[in-house]
């Protein structure tokens, strides 16, 4: 069949360039080797450094503990004496509260021992507001 | 296994920490309850439940007491009613320190 002169898509007058296809790796930076020994490297330095901030850290804290520990003493007895108050003042209340109602012992313990048990919030707190409450129930883990 | 104490054979402690509130725990933080519980163990072991209930039922009480505390909120709730009783009938109002104006104190 002869070829009729039809539009078709032919390359180029010329032909086209070259097409490299052949490796081409960079010739330039560090070699494999170097890179490792330069990550393992840094990784060392690092916890070299980790070692000595974590010792400097706990050199601080010892400070810090050494300031808290002997007031220890002071804020537990200023604690217990405010504790001691506030269930004083709830036993008065309880009395007066209660002084038309037959046959309530004021101040009688629910238990059959006499051992002190530390008290409850809801046992210091109870006749008082209830965000007083709150913020002690706050306060107790801070 | 019932009479042979195999942990305490092999001097291992696989489960001896959480069977009671009593047990050793690590830091030694006691339990809320740790001293009532130790009374009514103490009571109660060795001998049945029949015996048991007749004979412990104090510290047993005392135990349950410290646990669910239905006796001392049975109590307070006396007092919440008895004071919302009389201060809706206008006889008692509470001092200051009970309505959140009291004197900050340390």
């Amino acid at each position: 069949m002869t070829a009729a002169k039809v539009k078709q898509d032919m390359p180029p007058a010329g032909d086209y360039g070259p097409i490299d296809y052949k490796r081409n790796l960079l010739r330039r930076g560090l070699s494999g080797y170097s890179m490792l020994a330069l990550g393992i490297g840094t990784l060392l330095y690092r916890y070299w450094k980790i070692i000595k901030c974590n010792r400097e850290h706990r050199r601080l804290q010892i400070e810090d503990f050494e300031a808290r520990i002997p007031l220890m003493p002071l804020f537990q007895a200023e604690t217990d004496r405010r504790i001691l108050h506030m269930l004083r003042e709830n036993l008065e209340e309880e009395a007066i509260i209660m002084k038309d109602v037959p046959g309530w012992k004021v101040g009688k313990s629910v238990y059959n021992t006499t051992r002190w048990l530390p008290p409850l919030l809801v046992e210091l707190y109870g006749l008082r507001p209830l965000e007083e409450r709150v913020f002690a129930n706050i306060m107790r883990y801070t | 296994m019932p009479f042979l104490d195999v942990q305490k054979r092999f001097g291992i402690n696989l489960d001896g920490w959480w069977t009671i509130q009593s047990a050793e725990q690590p830091y030694k933080f006691p339990a809320r309850c740790h001293a009532f519980e130790k009374e009514w163990i103490e009571c109660a072991h060795g001998i049945g439940t029949i015996r048991e209930e007749k004979e412990c039922k104090i510290e047993y009480d005392d135990f349950i007491e410290c646990i669910l505390r239905k006796k001392t909120m049975k109590r307070m709730d006396t007092i919440w009613r008895q004071r919302k009783k009389l201060m809706k009938e206008g006889k008692y109002t509470p001092p200051p320190h009970h309505m959140g104006k009291g004197e900050p104190r340390p």
